[in-house]
C-alpha cells in the first residue's frame, strides 16, 4: 500500500466516522439543523466512498456511479448554503437561485455525454464557485459579528471553506500538468479531509469542544461577577449579566425579574424580542420555567408556544434556553438565552445556562442585601439627622434663654425689693415664669432626644430616695399644699440624683396638672422585694384604657386630655420612662377614667454599685 | 414638668434706692464690698453684660473676659474669689484656659457654667469645684457664689 493509498483509506474511514456521528446526533435531536448537517456529511461521504466501495465490490467505475458522485458533489454548494441559512439569514432569492442552479447542474450532468462541452463545464464550475464563495463570505461575516462559541464555530466553518478553495485550486493543477496527477490527488484528499473536519467542528461540535470554546467567555464573566453587585443600579447589573450570558453562548440573553405585586416577570431589557412583562401563570416559555423551576431547552420557540409564533418569528427568536434564577427559597426570576437560528444551542447547554442563572442569583441576592443594608443605613441616618437637629436647635436656644430667664429673674428680684415698682411685679413675674417654662421645654426636648439616642447620661452616686421624695414635696409650688408625702425610712441606693429628682418632679407635676385644684396628690416611697418603689397617686381625670399602652410614648397625649386646658407636648412621661429604664428600673401606671391614676416606679436597690 | 430649679426667696431686707437697676445699693448683710471680685468668662456679650450688671447690683465686684486668653490676661490685674467659666469659647476654650491656669499655679475656685449636658463631666475634667447649667436660676447662682465665699472666708 502506497502512502497515497494510506491517506485515502484514512480519509475514507474519517468521512464515514463523521457521517455516523452527525447522523446519530440528528437522530437523537431531530432538528432542521442537525438534519442539514447529516445530509451534508452524507453527501460528502457517499461522494468520496462510492468509487472505492464499488472497486472493492469488483463492480468498477460505472457510468451511473460517476454520475451519482458528480451530482452529489454538485449538491454540496446547495447543502452548504442550507447550513449557512441555519446560522443566519439568507435571502430567499439567493436560496431560490441556488436551488435552480442545482437543478440545472443535475440536468446538465444527466443529459450531456462526457466529455462535457466547455460551456457546460464553465457553468458547473461557475455555479460551484459562486455559491461556495457566497457561503464562505457569509460565514466569515457571521464570525466577525458573533462572539463566544458561535464565533469559534463559524471560524471553523470558514476555515473549512478555505481548505475546500485550496483543494479546488490544487485539483486544477492536475489539468495543467497531468504528470503529477497522483500527488495532486493525494494533496486534494488531505485538503478535503481538512475541510470536512473543520466543518464537522463548526456544524456539529462535540459537547466537550463546545464547553472548551465557551470557557474563556464564561471564565471572564465569572471573574467579573463578584464585582457586579457593586454596580450603581440593578439595571446596570442586569445588563451586565445579560451581556455576560450572551457572550458565553454567542447569542442574546435577557433576565426577567419576578414582581410579586403584579405576579409577573418583568424584563427591563427585552431587546425588542420579548414582552416587557410576562404573567407568571401564562404559557410563555419564561413563565413555564419559572413555574416548574427547572431549566429547559426549546429548540424552536414558535413551535413550543404556537400562540405567539408570529411574535417570535418577527423578533427572530428561534431556539431558547431558559433557567430559573432562585436563591434558596426565594424565586428571583429567570434567565433566558435566545438566538435567531437553530444550531447555536443544544440540549448540552442546559447545565451552562443553569450555572449562569445560579451566578445571577448570587449577584442579584448580594445586590438586594446591599440595597437593604443601604436602606436601613439611610433610615438610621435620617433619624440621626432629625435627632441631631432637635438637639442642636434646643442647644442653640439655651444661650438666649440664659439671658432671657436670668434678666427676667433679676428684674423680678429688684421689683420685689422696690415698693415703688410693686405695680409691675405681676407682669415681670409672668415673664420670668414663662421664660422658666420655655427653658423647661427646651430641656425636655433635649432629654427626649438623648433618650431616643440612648445617650442619657446617668451618673450614679449614693442617694437617699426618701429624702429626694420629701424634698420634692417640700419644693415651692403654687400647689404645694396638695402634696402628701409618705417617705420616712431612708432608701439609699445608687442613682443619678438630678435625674431621679426630675423623675419624681415630673410625676408630681403630672398628678397636680390632671386633677382638681383641691384634690390631693399622694407620693409614697418604700422598699419592696429588693426594689425601691415610688408611687404618685392622683384623683384626677384618669387615662382611658385605650391610651394606657402608649401613655409613655413620645409625643403621645391621652384622648381625654383637652390640649387647650392642659399645656404640654407629651414628653414628660417619655422622659420618666427613659430615666427609670436607664437606671435599670420599670415604670407603669394604673388608672380609671374619672377616678385618677397611680404611677409606679420600681428601681433596683443594689447599694454600693457606684460608678 | 419641671427641671429642679432651686428657688430661694431672698427676703428684701434692704429697701434700696428709688432708682432700680445697677445703681441699687450693695446689700450690707453680706459684707462683701471689701472682698475680691468674681471673674466672669463667657463669649456671649449679653450673658456677660447681664451677669456684670446683676452681680454688681448685688454688691459684688466683677471682672469680665470673652474667652480663655482674655481671662488669663485679666488675671494679671484681677485677683478673683471665684471664676465663672463658660467652656465653649473661641480663641481659647475652657479646657485650654484651665490648662494654662494650672501651669500658673493659681488656685482660685472655678465654677463651670455651660449649656451642655456634660457640665458635670467637664467640670471634673478641668478640676473645677462646681458647675452650673445654663439657663440657670439667678437665685441658685447667688447661692452658689455665697457658698464659695463662705468657704473661702473660713480658712482666712
Amino acid at each position: 500500500m502506497t502512502a497515497l493509498q494510506l491517506i485515502q483509506a484514512l480519509n475514507n474511514v474519517l468521512f464515514v466516522a463523521i457521517f455516523v456521528l452527525v447522523a446519530l446526533s440528528a437522530f437523537r435531536q431531530r432538528s432542521r439543523a442537525s438534519f442539514d448537517v447529516a445530509l451534508f456529511f452524507g453527501a460528502l461521504a457517499v461522494a468520496v466512498l462510492l468509487t472505492p466501495v464499488l472497486q472493492i465490490l469488483g463492480v468498477g467505475a460505472t457510468r451511473i456511479a460517476g454520475l451519482v458522485v458528480t451530482i452529489l458533489v454538485m449538491s454540496l454548494p446547495y447543502l452548504m448554503l442550507r447550513l449557512l441559512a441555519d446560522f443566519t439569514n439568507v435571502p430567499l432569492l439567493v436560496r431560490a437561485a441556488t436551488l435552480g442552479g442545482l437543478i440545472a447542474s443535475v440536468v446538465v450532468v444527466l443529459t450531456d455525454e462526457p466529455p462535457l462541452d466547455p460551456a457546460a463545464t464553465l457553468f458547473l464550475i461557475g455555479y460551484f464557485a459562486a455559491v461556495a464563495l457566497y457561503t464562505a463570505f457569509g460565514f466569515v461575516g457571521l464570525s466577525r459579528r458573533s462572539s463566544g462559541v458561535t464565533q469559534r464555530r463559524t471560524q471553523a466553518v470558514a476555515a473549512g471553506m478555505g481548505f475546500l478553495g485550496i483543494a479546488l485550486l490544487v485539483a486544477g493543477g492536475s489539468i495543467v500538468d497531468p504528470a503529477v496527477a497522483d500527488t495532486i490527488s493525494g494533496v486534494t484528499q488531505v485538503l478535503v479531509l481538512g475541510a470536512a473536519l473543520s466543518w464537522f467542528l463548526g456544524f456539529a461540535p462535540p459537547a466537550p469542544l463546545r464547553r472548551m470554546w465557551q470557557e474563556p467567555e464564561l471564565r471572564a464573566f465569572l471573574e467579573r461577577a463578584s464585582t457586579l453587585p457593586r454596580l450603581p443600579t440593578t439595571d446596570a447589573i442586569l445588563r451586565e449579566l445579560e451581556r455576560g450570558t450572551g457572550a458565553s453562548f454567542g447569542a442574546r440573553a435577557a433576565i426577567g425579574l419576578y414582581d410579586p405585586v403584579t405576579h409577573a416577570l418583568l424584563f427591563a431589557n427585552a431587546q425588542g424580542a420579548l414582552p416587557t412583562a410576562v404573567a407568571a401563570d401564562s404559557r410563555f416559555l419564561a413563565a413555564r420555567v419559572f413555574a416548574s423551576q427547572r431549566a429547559a431547552f426549546f429548540p424552536d420557540a414558535a413551535r413550543a408556544h404556537p400562540e405567539h409564533a408570529a411574535t417570535y418569528r418577527a423578533a427572530q427568536v428561534g431556539p431558547v434556553l431558559v433557567a430559573p434564577i432562585t436563591a434558596g427559597e426565594r424565586r428571583i426570576g429567570i434567565l433566558e438565552a435566545f438566538a435567531a437560528h437553530r444550531p447555536i444551542f443544544s440540549g448540552d447547554d442546559l447545565a451552562l445556562v443553569q450555572l449562569l442563572a445560579d451566578q445571577a442569583a448570587v449577584v442579584l441576592e448580594s445586590r438586594a442585601l446591599i440595597d437593604e443594608a443601604g436602606k436601613v443605613q439611610a433610615q438610621e441616618e435620617a433619624a440621626k439627622l432629625k435627632e441631631d437637629f432637635v438637639s442642636a436647635a434646643a442647644h442653640d436656644l439655651k444661650t438666649p434663654l440664659t439671658t432671657l430667664l436670668g434678666q427676667a429673674q433679676i428684674l423680678e428680684l429688684r421689683f420685689a425689693r422696690d415698693p415703688g415698682l410693686a405695680q409691675h411685679q405681676p407682669a415681670i413675674g409672668r415673664i420670668a415664669r414663662e421664660a422658666r417654662r420655655l427653658s423647661t421645654l427646651v430641656e425636655d426636648l433635649l432629654d427626649a432626644s438623648r433618650i431616643e439616642e440612648g445617650k442619657l447620661e446617668v451618673r450614679r452616686e449614693p442617694v437617699d430616695l426618701a429624702a429626694v421624695v420629701r424634698a420634692a414635696g417640700e419644693r415651692t409650688r403654687p400647689e404645694k399644699e396638695r402634696i402628701i408625702v409618705d417617705a420616712r425610712d431612708p432608701l439609699t441606693g445608687s442613682f443619678d440624683h438630678r435625674r431621679i429628682e426630675q423623675l419624681v418632679d415630673n410625676l408630681i407635676d403630672n398628678g397636680l396638672k390632671y386633677s382638681d385644684e383641691d384634690s390631693p396628690v399622694e407620693v409614697r416611697a418604700w422598699r419592696e422585694n429588693g426594689e425601691i418603689r415610688i408611687s404618685v397617686r392622683d384623683h384626677g381625670i384618669g387615662i382611658p384604657a385605650a391610651d394606657l399602652p402608649r401613655v409613655f410614648d413620645r409625643f403621645h397625649r391621652a384622648g381625654n386630655v383637652d390640649a387647650r386646658r392642659y399645656a404640654g407636648i407629651g414628653l414628660g412621661l417619655y422622659i420618666c420612662r427613659g430615666i427609670a429604664q436607664e437606671h435599670g428600673g420599670r415604670i407603669w401606671v394604673e388608672s380609671t377614667v374619672g377616678l385618677g391614676s397611680t404611677f409606679h416606679v420600681a428601681l433596683p436597690a443594689e447599694e454600693g454599685r457606684l460608678n | 414638668m419641671t427641671i429642679a430649679l432651686a428657688r430661694i426667696v431672698l427676703s428684701p431686707d434692704s429697701p434700696g434706692g428709688p432708682a432700680g437697676g445697677a445703681r441699687e445699693q450693695p446689700r450690707r448683710d453680706r459684707g462683701i464690698a471689701s472682698q475680691r471680685p468674681i471673674l466672669v468668662v463667657d463669649d456671649d456679650p449679653e450673658i456677660l453684660a447681664m451677669l456684670r450688671d446683676f452681680l454688681e447690683s448685688e454688691g459684688l465686684q466683677v471682672c469680665t473676659a470673652t474667652n480663655g486668653a482674655e481671662a488669663l490676661d485679666a488675671l494679671n490685674d484681677c485677683v478673683p474669689s471665684l471664676i465663672l467659666l463658660d467652656m465653649r469659647m473661641p480663641v481659647l476654650d475652657g479646657w485650654g484656659f484651665a490648662e494654662r491656669y494650672r501651669e500658673r499655679h493659681l488656685g482660685y475656685p472655678i465654677v463651670v457654667m455651660t449649656a451642655a449636658e456634660s457640665a458635670r463631666r467637664w467640670a471634673e475634667e478641668i478640676g473645677a469645684t462646681s458647675y452650673i447649667a445654663k439657663p440657670f436660676d439667678v437665685n441658685e447662682l447667688l447661692q452658689m457664689i455665697e457658698r464659695h465665699r463662705q468657704r473661702d472666708a473660713k480658712p482666712n
